[in-house]
């Protein structure tokens, strides 16, 4: 578990895009053990049959996190996150602003900017950001709840492309360091955890697994696994040998 | 019959009475879901939606919440 604006958490959030049906992704989430899940605001359009999510969504227990996805600038991220408290009355949000979408890369100033706005609002704020770390000692210092640095691409699967700068940014950090975006496999999870961070977010790689319940469940052993290793301070690596049986000659009198 | 006026929902163009409310237009769109509202780029909290009358060239912007990460 870790703690954000005093509520403990399970360290695997997930994300509730790209399921294949909604009873699809209440399965996953319940395997998953998870205790808050992401959502993200849409304009109603007239005619479109629609569906309600929250309802099953709170049947589970979770916390819901909205983001503010499709924000191409501060402005509209705030405006964003006043809409969601609206809706959802909650003060927390997940502030994204990625306008680039081919690569989805959050926009750094924007995000500070609104990420500064916000806290002034009130918001318990959750900002995915780029694995800078002088970006999230930024979002630090302007209240941020926590950060969120991205492993690799959103959806893109590829694990900890950002290690080395994730590694500053933990060492850095006085808040929780969520790893967001880009994990694929539970050994980026696990790995994620063994080098430090609080938690980890994630969706594409539970949600298009073909068996994501399955998925759900790995992630789930992965984080425990992550977070056991953190608990335990492994020692480091070295380079060469250290005898973990004895070697004194044994059977010198042979020779 | 009472007299239309025009104002915009979500972008689109549409007609409703002059005596509609902004949760008369809320309860024509979205009645299985929660909603959020917006009136000329101003959340409109839920506890006004009875009272404000919509009137001519009002922009709506209505939102509901969806799967995301």
């Amino acid at each position: 578990m870790f703690t954000i604006a005093n509520t403990s958490l399970p360290q695997l959030l997930l994300g509730s895009g790209k399921f294949s049906s909604p009873a699809m992704m209440i399965d996953a989430i319940r395997a998953s053990g998870t205790g808050l899940v992401t959502v993200a605001l849409k304009r109603l359009k007239p005619g479109e049959p629609s569906h309600d999510l929250i309802s099953p969504l709170r049947q589970t227990g979770v916390k819901i996190l909205p983001n503010t996805s499709g924000a191409v600038n501060a402005k509209e991220a705030v405006f964003a996150a006043e809409l969601a408290r609206e809706l959802l009355q909650t003060h927390w949000v997940k502030l994204e602003i990625h306008p680039d979408p081919r690569f989805l890369m959050p926009d750094p100033e924007q995000t500070l900017i609104a990420a500064r706005e916000l806290v002034k609002l009130g918001f318990v704020v959750l900002p995915y950001c780029s694995a800078d770390p002088m970006l999230c000692l930024r979002l630090q210092e302007a209240g941020c709840a926590a950060v969120m640095p991205l492993g690799a691409a959103i959806g893109s699967n590829q694990g900890l492309q950002t290690q080395a700068m994730l590694e500053i940014i933990i060492e850095q950090a006085k808040v929780p360091v969520i790893v967001d975006a880009g994990l694929g496999l539970p050994s980026h999870a696990c790995a994620a955890l063994e080098m430090g961070a609080s938690a980890v977010l994630v969706n594409t790689a539970i949600a298009t697994a073909a068996d994501p319940v399955q998925a759900a469940h790995g992630f789930r052993l992965a984080v425990e696994a992550g977070a056991a290793a953190q608990a335990a301070r492994c020692a480091p690596a070295s380079k060469q040998a250290h005898a973990s049986s004895p070697v004194a000659a044994l059977l010198s009198f042979l020779s | 019959m009472n007299k239309m006026i025009e104002i915009y929902v979500n972008g689109e163009q549409q007609q409703v009475p002059t005596d509609y409310s902004v949760e008369q237009l809320q309860q024509q769109y979205a009645t299985s879901q929660q909603v959020a509202i917006a009136l000329n780029n101003q959340v409109l909290p839920r506890r006004f939606w009875a009272q404000r009358l919509l009137m001519a060239g009002d922009q709506v912007l209505m939102f509901n919440l969806v799967a995301g990460g």
